[in-house]
């Protein structure tokens, strides 16, 4: 439903917004073409050859992250390089004040059922027939067995944590994990929030992995991340623009079908900004634009 | 001119009691809801207490976290003078609310043993056990969002996030976005959050996060004794308006939320930042946003966990905004009486601002004996303090350095 028109509305600050950066991973390999390329892909497909040294230089950081946020690290990095920020020491000689610069993320509800805690589970007694489980058992061998920061690794907002590091990004931040909606729902807010002048910068970025997912029958892997940027500083600084991002009405309403998953929907729009655009993009016409459907782009609907 | 958020209706249930007058009682007699576990046997379990939610009738399962938002959501809408179930699904009503993480049935799991103990692939698990698969994928944070919104006859957007222990500050201010920016007239805004768990518990103690004390003294946020948080649960649920929406059917605004900002620490995943580098960020653009100087605020309800490095990145991060006036500022934690509620934490938290700012009220931060050097603040210490306030602060940090802020003004 589009709100109607209202002098409220046009009174509003209406900064422009430059997309920058994009980039892509999926079982048809880097990039977005490559993405398209293996649409209809198969469920539980993963990224082949997928090494996550290649994105993310400190081991330390990278012995911290599991698959699902190296994913997310690896698509930032390739849409942060293709915007000319490729790490942290960039942004202050490209005049982006890192206050300045967000992210807002689409993820998915990490699984705890790891094979660290069945293990644990299984030794732990009695709990079958009906019997109460032994707790202080189970506490004995969990603190023992479980990985100390078992709990950081199943937080969703712990990209944004690794990804903010890897960039010194330190503006507003939002980690979405509203289903299939959630992808379309980061590069709305990412956009809103630098026409509203509260960032210079949004990072937006997303991934599905199947090891993270609470299901029998997982969605294929896929990473992705776009840059948004506020026009003047793209231009200041010289990068080469993608797109134009518009809306006709702050309003503007985000479409109604959502996608199989956060990530679906974030590559979804991906598919739009393959190729540069003379003409600006509509936020809402990209978010509902034309990539295929949920089960053609991984078969997780 | 910016459209202007206000705030016309609240819930909330906390370990203090079940809705506004259970824990207005409580803020106002200094008393504490922290306890010995009832949720489980923890005879020999490493952590003893928690901030349960009084009383029985709630489910004692992976449901309790919906329905605590449930319960906190029709006392919102009641306070707003309005049906949930009044009317046509309206697509101007837009729902902005952080879950938190669904607790795994461990007793099932237990019950089961049998048909998966010969292995440890959770896929492979599942496929054995799909009675599991659909109970999470029935209780997944959107899947409760889709059910709040439809209870609430919301037809436009539901955004369900989650930023930690930042996460009810974020989702209420996102909501307080939805309306400056026209994306909807009224958000159901909020969080909830159920980990009094043996899991959960066991991941926090992992993690030496956890206080180890009596249950009566076992949060003391900003004492030099301190020695961690106490795990809590609860949900609350704030209805926000455009002023004018609020004006045409005749509802009084309970408070303005005027004002809100959110950062990153950018320092690591499990400390923050020493000197409250992302705190005094999220913090000075909830001032920013609500066009206010530190000295306007008359109060400041911490996040205060009772962490010894947080509370010091707090009380740091405070001094960096207030300077000089920093003396002038009272500040409170009421961790100390309802524990950390973690995703729901800021909403509770929030909820609790509002009825300060109405009563004229700021809490006791139970426990505080030794004052802390590296922490020093004008801590409201004894006992609860009463004077007029017009404008209150609430802050909410979370794991990952996920930093918010919400500024509450009365007129």
């Amino acid at each position: 439903m589009t709100p109607p028109a209202c002098a409220e509305r046009r009174a509003l600050p209406r900064r422009r917004v430059a997309i920058t950066g994009a980039g892509a991973l999926s079982p048809g390999g880097v990039g977005i073409e490559a993405y398209r390329r293996w649409l209809p892909g198969s469920a539980g497909e993963r990224i082949p050859g997928f090494n996550p040294a290649e994105y993310v230089r400190s081991p330390k950081l990278l012995r911290s992250m599991h698959r699902t946020f190296q994913l997310v690290a690896a698509a930032s990095v390739l849409a942060m390089r293709a915007a000319g920020l490729p790490g942290a020491e960039q942004l202050g000689p490209a005049g982006i004040t890192p206050e300045r610069a967000g992210i807002a993320a689409a993820l998915a509800d990490m699984t705890p059922l790891t094979s660290d805690l069945l293990q644990v589970l299984a030794a732990t007694g009695p709990g079958a027939a009906g019997q109460p489980i032994s707790w202080s058992q189970f506490a004995d061998l969990g603190l023992h067995k479980l990985h100390p920061f078992r709990r950081l690794t199943l937080l969703a907002n712990m990209a944004a944590a690794h990804t903010s590091l890897l960039f010194g990004l330190q503006g507003p931040s939002f980690t979405f994990t509203s289903g299939g909606a959630a992808g379309a729902q980061t590069l709305a807010q990412a956009y809103w929030t630098i026409t509203h002048d509260r960032a210079d910068l949004m990072l937006c970025q997303t991934a599905d992995s199947p090891e993270q997912s609470f299901s029998a029958h997982p969605a294929a892997e896929l990473a992705g991340a776009v840059v948004l940027e506020h026009w003047e500083s793209a231009q200041r600084r010289g990068v080469p623009v993608i797109a134009e991002l518009v809306a006709d009405a702050p309003g503007e309403m985000l479409p109604a079908a959502v996608a199989a998953s956060p990530a679906v929907s974030l590559m979804h729009a991906l598919l739009a900004i393959e190729t540069p655009h003379a003409q600006p993009l509509r936020l809402s016409a990209w978010l509902a634009s034309e990539g295929g459907t949920p089960q053609r782009r991984g078969g997780a609907a | 001119m910016r459209r202007q958020c206000v705030i016309t209706g609240a819930g909330i249930v906390s370990p203090l009691g079940i809705g506004l007058e259970a824990t207005r009682a409580a803020l106002r007699e200094g008393r504490g809801g922290i306890a010995p576990i009832r949720a489980f046997e923890a005879q020999g379990f490493p952590v003893s207490c928690a901030g349960e939610v009084p009383g029985g009738g709630l489910p004692t399962d992976h449901r309790r976290q919906e329905a605590m938002a449930r319960m906190a959501l029709a006392e919102a809408f009641a306070t707003a003078g309005l049906d949930p179930q009044d009317g046509p699904a309206d697509p101007r009503r837009a729902v902005s609310f952080a879950v938190g993480k669904p607790t795994l049935d461990l007793e099932l799991l237990a019950r089961q043993r049998a048909r998966w103990a010969d292995t440890s692939d959770p896929t492979e698990v599942l496929t054995r056990l799909p009675e599991l698969e659909r109970q999470r994928a029935a209780y997944d944070p959107s899947a409760v969002l889709a059910r709040l919104g439809q209870h609430s006859r919301a037809a436009g957007p539901h955004y369900a996030s989650y930023t930690a222990c930042a996460s009810g500050n974020d989702a209420i201010g996102l909501g307080k976005r939805l309306i400056e920016r026209d994306e909807a007239d009224l958000v159901i805004a909020g969080a909830t959050d159920a980990q009094v768990h043996p899991l959960s518990l066991l991941e926090f103690e992992l993690l030496s996060a956890l206080s180890h004390e009596p249950a009566a003294t076992a949060c003391r946020p900003f004492d030099r004794e301190r020695t961690g948080f106490v795990v809590g649960e609860g949900a609350a649920v704030v209805i926000l308006e455009e002023i004018g929406h609020a004006r045409r059917r005749g509802a009084a605004p309970l408070a303005y939320l005027a004002g809100y900002g959110s950062s990153l620490d950018c320092y690591g995943l499990t400390k923050c930042h020493p000197q409250g580098r992302g705190a005094a960020l999220a913090i000075r653009g909830a001032l920013a946003d609500a066009g206010l100087a530190p000295a306007d605020v008359d109060y400041l309800n911490a996040h205060g966990t009772g962490t010894v490095l947080n509370d010091q990145a707090e009380a740091a991060a405070v001094h960096q905004v207030w300077g000089g006036d920093v003396a002038q500022l009272p500040v409170s934690s009421t961790k100390a009486m309802t524990g950390h509620l973690l995703t729901a934490a800021s909403a509770v938290e929030a909820v609790i601002t509002l009825l300060c700012l109405q009563d004229g009220l700021m809490p006791v931060n139970l426990n505080y004996r030794h004052p802390d050097p590296d922490c020093a603040l004008n801590i409201v210490a004894d006992e609860p303090r009463h004077a007029p306030l017009r404008v209150a602060m609430s802050n909410g940090f979370g794991f990952g350095g996920q930093n918010s802020s919400l500024i509450l003004r009365l007129d």
